[in-house]
């Protein structure tokens, strides 16, 4: 053999390490996984433990083979806690590096999730009728490199600002720059739906809830009250300070579009489209005016056109 | 050959007995096009050079670049004969115009022969020498069969014979012969169908006649009368069943009803042909050389006399077809292409046209290409057009003629027949012109024309007048104008400039010049109806009305009402350029304007509203099948496109259109080919953007059953799928049970979502009048609702009745009458979206929901508080939960799909709000989203403790293949997962040509499978078999998604992980992907065998 040169014999040289650190006690231990299969674990897919450890001792430092001390663990972790229990824990509770392919799975199930949501929501005001998903988003996208354009010339116009007036107007659109995986994506769905509202008002609305409110007709005339000033008077006589309007109109205003009033018996009933916004408000009004004997009730989260 | 001035076909028009109608049909490639041109060459609307490669009436772009014709087109023609009336008298001149219709061969196309069809008089079918009967030979020779139009058979590609097969004469006579017989045997084919039809109508008659006199016997008893009575019927009916002569229908060369030609060599003969120019030399008469030519009949060389195969004596002499006919146009292909390596052989040549008489200019003699030599030999010698023309003419009948045929069959099957004024008829039948008769034309299609190539908007040419060149000035300043509309992203104001100056276009005829017509094309397409008139003369500016296809005189008046409409425009179709003209006699086939939007696809027109005919009443021949969803590239286009879509289904008579609930666009189309010019129609002709094609989406159910093995329900203490579930905030807490619904209610629930639904919307209007709710009794005054509703739910029950049969379904059920015993009372609502096949169901003991109670609060089981408090809630929650039922049963667990089939049981609901925290004001809105949020997970979580399954969509197809094809079918049915319900022989299908027998297969096929199934099932059977798909209704899979090995068995049957594809996850798996939801799948299956990223 020739001199000089040392062959690392009995060393693991492990590769494609994903770290999982937890800091428990005053150390901070480490586990090497696998990439792209920690977040597998967690979900319960993967279950075999081989497929996601790379080896199954816990570190102090991975990268310089620091291994953690027994004393150490039982100390921290506990006395009666076996090695399979302390990675299991450290797996399901340290913080994690996300491997590129599971983020990229993150970001399209997002995206298509809000895709989703927004298909089913908006509609076109014309017909009344959904858009498919592949057309939400096609036009999300060309929100986004849009927004990505006027960025670029905003960036120019601020090194040169000359003609503000315009840039004014742009300004108060809500922008829409894609997906992310990291907000929910109900939120970034709703934000989704108001930059195309607001850009395109012509063609994309908010689908209409069907809504049906029933209350006593002795309350109808009676004048809106405050919530707090209801919950300290029984009888709705100290009105005159708010003279807003009558408990009817109130509910009215909320209503888009009245397509049935009637009163039977006692209680008066109405079924019309509102916006989807109306609903917690109506819901607030009806339980602190009528105390529970009116109510709001929910026919069509979203009224879309259908086929008989 | 002299341009024909359009007057001239014109003035021909008024000439009935001189106009032919005639379609020509056949098989895909073999040679329809090349033949028209053979006879527009005679027009000289194109040189006789190009004739059979120029393909004329292909205008299509894409026609000329695929070689297949894919939309019929029409042109008028001219052909002037002279002809003897008698042997010594003068020949006279006659002059025909012949009308005709080159139609599609490709199956995709084959509606375009049945409305190209009903406009023609006759047919000219075709058929490939080498080929033979294809399908669709078959196939237009019914459609010709079907509107009785008298065939002209026309055998095509003689040369391929001669040059590709290399046959001699003798060969190919039996070919011939034999290729005769085949399309005989399909003639025949459907004659015996016909001739069985009307036995079987016979029979019935007799022994209904036999029946009724029977029954007069007995009852008259004794009289004298009846047996004259008797006597007399015997004498009426004839007693045996009439033999219908079944002569006329074949084909036959000494019927002159056979013309032998080849299109792309320019010649073509009958047998009379022949005769004519043997006659002296022979010194037989024409007219007995007319019937031995054909056949076995031979010419004894010794004795110039003709023997039948009798006489031959042992003699081995060749046919007289083949020692007249072929043997010398075989030596004419010698002489010219054949020999001497091609080149021909000038000596022989000369020879043959010396003998034949003919002279041909030096230069083609002398020139080296022997295909020229060859195409003007046979031009001077056997000319095409001169064969078939002479044959049209002869052979086909004549408008008068052939109306008088066939009119009174074509009315007598249209809808409403009884009712068709006897003038109208009369007047089709006798093939009355005067202006004061009857208007009546059939409108087959709509044909899309852009705006440039209206005769409107071509230059007249000439100088422009000084008021012209104004008038153009304005129209520039307009365009400048509306192009800084454009610029201004100004919208609105654009349409209705461009309009104003599409008018304008339209307006004036005589100051177009080439650049506004320019712009015009670019905005509008212009439909015209290809029609033909039966009756009367319809001039431009008549008003007529124009009737529907589904129009019918017994009910002139019923809706819609046919609209009175003028007539812009009337044109003689000439291929691609349409000639205006003024007025149009009865007889003839033309282009009509002025109808868009009146006719969608075909109808019929008329002067008369009641008695009038619907002649659009015909069934199309093929269904739409191809299904495919559209979206426009750039979604700021989505306007244009669904315009684009409107104006080709109108244009386009087998395409149709539909949007989905889920708002996708979706086109259905006849086939793949057909498919993909509609797409290209769409993208430059009517939408003008890019256009993608798609799979549509596919909706699945979701549905729970009880399996026989099943995991065990998740928590031990409870019956499965029993839920108890806490809001966050501890204050409810809801017990409910999801059960599977016995499948009978399923069923029941199913098909009666109209009735639901109605049953809702009385019952709001209703239930505070009865506080019971939909427990009330239908009324009297709902009936004049219900009648309402009937017409569009078609079924619809009371709620009487709907009860009833709702009892009747679960009482199907055995073995569970504790359960479902008194379930239908409790019945609080329907679901998802209030009508669909889930029940929720008031199980809790003192039934706080809606239907039992709903003004007077019963205090709940454990209430110690404030009664106002418990009112409160009692009212708040039912319809809280009755919401969050309907939120879980419109997303179900698996993949977010609509569910049905579940009942779910609201067994109990606790509050157990604490004294202190009663007051706060916002209670009731956080509460109302933690009980929405709680009902809605245990529904789901009791959803899922039961076997849960997917329900497929499912077309029902319908498949009929011949037997050497049934395994290539098979295979590809079961590829994609469908199942085969049954298959039966069908002993007279008329479309077993060898003698095959047809399997009719029934079969079921998931649609999410279903995406290029036809086109599949087409291609893998070579086109003879093409299956009929029809939207059957949901499937259940009987496979849970979730199912993986658990006993012993399987464990060992199938490993750890089931080798064998779970397919119900897979489509879940599917659905999941697309909506974003949560795929339990490995990203990475092998974690160590990942790229490794360093080194």
């Amino acid at each position: 053999m020739p001199v000089g040169i040392q062959q690392p014999s009995g060393q693991v040289k492990l590769t494609n390490v994903a770290y999982v650190r937890m800091k428990k006690g005053k150390r901070r231990y480490e586990v090497a996984c696998y990439k792209n299969k920690i977040l597998e674990y967690r979900n319960k897919v993967d279950t075999k433990i081989d497929n996601v450890l790379q080896i199954d001792k816990v570190y102090i430092n991975v990268s310089k083979g620091q291994e953690a001390s027994k004393a150490d663990l039982a100390k921290d972790f506990g006395k009666d806690k076996t090695i399979e229990e302390i990675i299991d824990d450290i797996l399901n509770n340290g913080t994690i590096q996300i491997g590129e392919k599971e983020r990229q799975a993150a970001l399209e199930r997002t995206h298509n999730e809000v895709i989703n949501i927004v298909a089913s929501k908006l509609v076109d005001p014309n017909t009344k009728r959904v858009y498919t998903t592949g057309m939400i988003e096609k036009m999300l996208e060309k929100l986004s490199s849009e927004t990505a354009h006027q960025q670029q010339e905003a960036k120019v116009e601020r090194a040169a600002p000359e003609n503000g007036e315009e840039k004014g107007k742009e300004k108060e659109l809500p922008k829409w720059r894609g997906v992310t995986a990291k907000k929910d994506a109900k939120e970034q769905a709703n934000w989704a739906m108001k930059a195309l509202i607001a850009h395109h008002p012509t063609s994309y609305a908010k689908a209409r809830m069907r809504l049906r409110v029933v209350c006593p007709t002795s309350m109808l005339k009676h004048a809106v009250k405050h919530t707090q000033k209801a919950q300290s008077s029984n009888d709705g006589a100290d009105a005159e300070n708010k003279p807003t309007g009558n408990v009817k109109d109130t509910i009215l205003a909320q209503f888009e579009r009245v397509e049935d009033q009637d009163t039977t018996g006692d209680e008066w009933e109405v079924t019309g489209f509102a916006e989807p916004g109306a609903l917690k408000t109506l819901n607030e009004f009806i339980g602190g005016q009528t105390k529970g004997r009116g109510r709001v009730e929910v026919l069509d989260m979203a009224m879309i056109h259908e086929d008989d | 050959m002299p341009v024909v001035a359009p007057e001239k076909l014109v003035s021909l028009q008024n000439a009935a007995e001189g106009i032919r109608n005639i379609c020509i049909l056949a098989h895909v490639d073999h040679g329809k096009t090349s033949l028209t041109d053979a006879l527009i060459a005679t027009n000289g609307i194109i040189s006789p050079k190009l004739a059979g490669k120029i393909r004329y009436l292909d205008s299509r772009p894409d026609e000329q670049l695929r070689g297949i014709t894919m939309e019929s087109s029409a042109i008028s023609l001219y052909f002037s004969l002279l002809r003897r009336s008698a042997p010594e008298a003068k020949p006279e001149q006659k002059e025909f115009l012949i009308n005709l219709i080159d139609s599609p061969g490709h199956i995709d196309f084959s509606y375009e022969v049945s409305t190209a069809s009903r406009l023609c008089d006759g047919a000219v079918v075709l058929v490939d020498a080498v080929e033979g009967v294809c399908s669709q030979t078959v196939t237009v020779l019914r459609q010709a069969w079907i509107e009785k139009l008298k065939p002209l058979l026309v055998i095509n590609k003689m040369d391929r014979l001669i040059t590709e097969l290399k046959m001699s004469p003798g060969e190919a006579y039996t070919h011939l012969s034999k290729l005769l017989e085949q399309v005989n045997a399909v003639m025949g084919s459907f004659y015996q169908g016909e001739r069985m039809e009307d036995d079987l109508r016979w029979r019935e008659k007799m022994e209904e006649r036999l029946n009724a006199a029977a029954a007069e016997r007995e009852s008259g008893g004794s009289s004298s009368v009846l047996e004259n009575g008797d006597s007399i019927d015997t004498t009426n009916t004839p007693a045996e069943y009439e033999e219908k002569d079944d002569e006329d229908i074949y084909f036959a060369p000494e019927k002159n009803n056979v013309i032998f030609g080849s299109a792309i060599d320019g010649w073509a003969f009958t047998v009379k042909q022949f005769a004519g120019l043997y006659e002296r030399k022979l010194g037989i008469k024409r007219s007995v050389l007319e019937k031995v030519l054909w056949g076995e009949f031979y010419l004894d060389p010794k004795t110039k006399r003709v023997l039948g195969p009798k006489h031959l004596k042992g003699r081995h002499l060749k046919p007289m077809f083949v020692q007249l006919v072929l043997d010398n146009i075989w030596a004419v292909y010698e002489a010219t292409t054949g020999g001497n390596n091609g080149k021909g052989d000038p000596t022989m040549v000369e020879k043959i046209t010396k003998s034949l008489s003919l002279t041909l200019p030096a230069h083609i003699l002398r020139s080296r290409d022997p295909r020229a030599l060859l195409t003007a030999l046979f031009a001077a010698w056997l000319p095409l057009s001169t064969a078939l023309l002479v044959s049209v003419t002869e052979y086909l009948p004549s408008p008068p003629k052939a109306q008088a045929a066939r009119m009174p069959e074509i009315i007598d099957d249209s809808p409403g027949a009884d009712f068709v004024a006897p003038g109208v008829r009369d007047a089709m039948t006798n093939f009355n012109v005067s202006k004061d008769d009857p208007v009546v034309a059939y409108v087959s299609k709509m044909v899309a024309v852009p705006e440039s190539e209206m005769p409107e908007n071509k230059r007249r040419g000439g100088a422009l007048s000084a008021e012209e060149a104004r008038e153009l000035g304005r129209k520039k300043r307009a365009e400048i104008a509306r192009q800084q509309a454009l610029a201004n992203g100004e919208g609105s104001d654009i349409d209705s400039l461009t309009n104003s100056i599409s008018s304008a276009a339209i307006g004036d005829t005589e100051t177009e010049t080439p650049e506004i017509s320019e712009e015009v094309n670019t905005d509008a397409e212009r439909l015209i109806g290809f029609a033909r008139i039966y009756s009367g003369t319809l001039s431009v500016g008549d008003e007529i009305y124009v009737l529907g296809p589904k129009f019918t005189p017994s009910k002139p008046h019923a809706s819609p009402e046919p609209q009175k409409v003028k007539i812009t425009a009337l044109y003689l179709m000439m291929g691609r350029g349409l000639e205006p003209l003024r007025s149009v006699p009865a007889g003839c086939v033309f282009g009509i304007g002025g109808l868009e939007g009146h006719i969608l696809k075909s109808g019929t027109i008329c002067s008369q509203l009641p008695g009038s005919v619907n002649l659009a009443g015909i069934t199309m021949g093929t269904q739409p099948i191809v299904r495919v969803a559209l979206e426009p590239e750039n979604p700021y286009d989505l306007d244009k496109m669904i315009k684009g879509l409107k104006m080709l289904v109108q244009s386009d008579p087998c395409a149709e259109y539909e949007v989905l609930q889920s708002g996708e666009h979706v086109i259905l189309t006849a086939g793949e080919l057909h498919l993909e010019r509609c797409l290209k129609d769409l993208r430059e002709r009517f939408a003008k953007c890019e256009i993608q094609a798609g799979e549509p989406s596919v909706p699945y159910r979701e549905s729970i059953v009880s399996a026989t093995e099943m995991s065990p329900p998740k928590d031990p203490n409870l019956p499965r799928g029993t839920v108890v579930a806490n809001t966050a905030s501890k204050h409810v807490s809801i017990r409910l049970r999801v059960r599977p619904l016995p499948p009978s209610v399923n069923e029941f629930l199913n098909r009666n979502q109209g009735a639901i639904k109605r049953l809702y919307a009385e019952r709001r209007a209703e239930e505070e009048r009865h506080k019971t709710g939909a427990d009330t009794p239908p009324e009297g005054d709902q009936d004049g609702m219900e009648e309402a509703e009937q017409l569009d739910t078609g079924k619809t029950l009371t709620l009487a009745e709907f009860k009833s049969e709702l009892k009747a379904a679960f009482d199907e059920v055995k073995g569970q009458k504790e359960v479902w015993g008194d379930v239908i009372d409790k019945i609080t609502a329907f679901g998802p979206r209030r009508v669909g096949p889930n029940i929720l169901v008031d199980a809790t003991g003192n039934s706080i929901c809606e239907r039992a109670l709903r003004e007077t609060p019963s205090p709940g089981p454990d209430s110690t508080q404030a009664t106002e408090e418990r009112k409160l809630s009692a009212h708040a929650f039912t319809d809280k939960i009755a919401y969050a039922f309907q939120l879980s049963t419109a997303q179900g667990p698996l993949c977010a799909e609509p569910v049905q089939g579940i009942a779910v049981f609201l067994e109990e609901v606790n509050i157990a709000i604490p004294p202190e925290e009663e007051a706060a004001p916002d209670r009731m809105g956080r509460l109302t989203g933690e009980i929405i949020k709680t009902t809605r997970d245990s529904i789901r979580q009791g959803f899922l403790d039961w076997s849960p399954r997917i329900l497929l969509a499912m077309y029902s197809c319908e498949i009929q293949a011949s037997t050497d094809v049934l395994g290539r079918v098979y295979a590809v049915i079961t590829r994609r997962n469908g199942k085969i319900l049954s298959e039966t022989l069908s002993s007279t299908s008329s479309a077993s040509t060898t003698g095959n027998q047809t399997f009719t297969i029934s079969a079921l096929l998931p649609v999410a499978e279903s995406f290029g199934f036809s086109d599949e099932i087409r291609k893998r059977s070579s086109g003879s078999a093409s299956p009929q798909l029809r939207f059957m209704g949901f499937e259940m899979l009987d496979q849970d998604p979730f199912w993986v090995p658990f006993t012993e068995d399987e464990l060992e049957d199938l490993g750890e992980l089931a080798d064998k594809e779970n397919v119900a996850r897979r489509y879940v798996d599917k659905v999941r992907r697309r909506k974003g939801l949560l795929v339990k799948e490995v990203l990475v299956r092998d974690a160590e065998k990942q790229k490794n990223l360093k080194r």
